[in-house]
């Protein structure tokens, strides 16, 4: 079990934990941990510093963050602690709840956090792009007799 | 090693939406078999949310449930049956 800290810009953190909780409810040990507009970062670090001790399981804590470079990501930075708390910054809606699915897995942290990586970037799509691949696979499909298709 | 399979339509308006997703890989879940929803030439992992939304059915999509594995039956029968309830858990 890996607990799971959501650490974000203003009621970021929060909304993106709210909207993931509509598909994996009831599901690990989940805290969002929102910096305040007037917040001091010495306060935020507290407060996180705090959350992260709080979920932590025995296989750690991930702390997923919104953006490289803000301070709630490089507040995170500062934690970590290999093997026991690591950063994952660009969340995005998948890739939290692919983290809090894992979460509960017999998985390494480190391992959970490149295997969320590699899969919110593949959450991220185009839609021009999406559709020309569809329609050129749906005319590859139509002259195949094979009932094999594209596992996504 | 039993297969089974069958076809249902999406009938609620916001048709697989992320909580209907979510719901649906739940119940795919307390299954062994392998669970697949098709639409027309597109194939998902009925256990990934992410898959499962990748086929972006809305109302009126018509999807073929395919499982194989020991409880392919049941599991097929446990996921239409979310689907004809709107995706509403019991």
């Amino acid at each position: 079990m890996i607990g799971v800290i959501v650490a974000a810009h203003g009621s970021l953190a929060s909304s993106l934990l709210s909207a993931a909780q509509l598909a994996v409810k009831n599901i690990g040990t989940v805290e969002a941990i929102g910096i305040e507009v007037d917040e001091d970062g010495a306060h935020y670090e507290a407060r996180l510093r705090e959350a992260v001790a709080r979920v932590q399981g025995e296989g750690g804590t991930l702390v997923l963050t919104d953006m490289f470079g803000g301070t709630p990501s490089n507040v995170g930075l500062t934690l970590h602690d290999h093997g026991k708390v690591e950063v994952l910054t660009g969340a995005n809606l998948p890739m939290l709840i692919k983290t809090i699915q894992l979460s509960v897995r017999d998985v390494e942290l480190t391992a959970l956090a490149r295997q969320v990586k590699e899969y919110g970037q593949r959450a991220i799509a185009v839609a021009s792009e999406v559709l020309t691949a569809s329609a050129a696979a749906s005319t590859v499909a139509t002259g195949t007799p094979s009932r094999e298709k594209a596992n996504r | 090693m039993s297969q089974s399979s069958r076809k249902v339509r999406i009938a609620n308006d916001l048709g697989v939406h992320l909580r209907a997703a979510g719901a649906l890989v739940q119940v795919a879940g307390r299954f062994v078999a392998e669970v697949w929803l098709d639409h027309n030439e597109a194939r998902a992992n009925a256990k990934s949310i992410m898959s499962v939304l990748s086929l972006a059915a809305s109302k009126g999509t018509e999807l073929d449930i395919v499982a194989s594995g020991d409880d392919a039956q049941a599991a097929v029968d446990a996921i239409v049956e979310l689907i004809e309830r709107g995706f509403e858990l019991s």
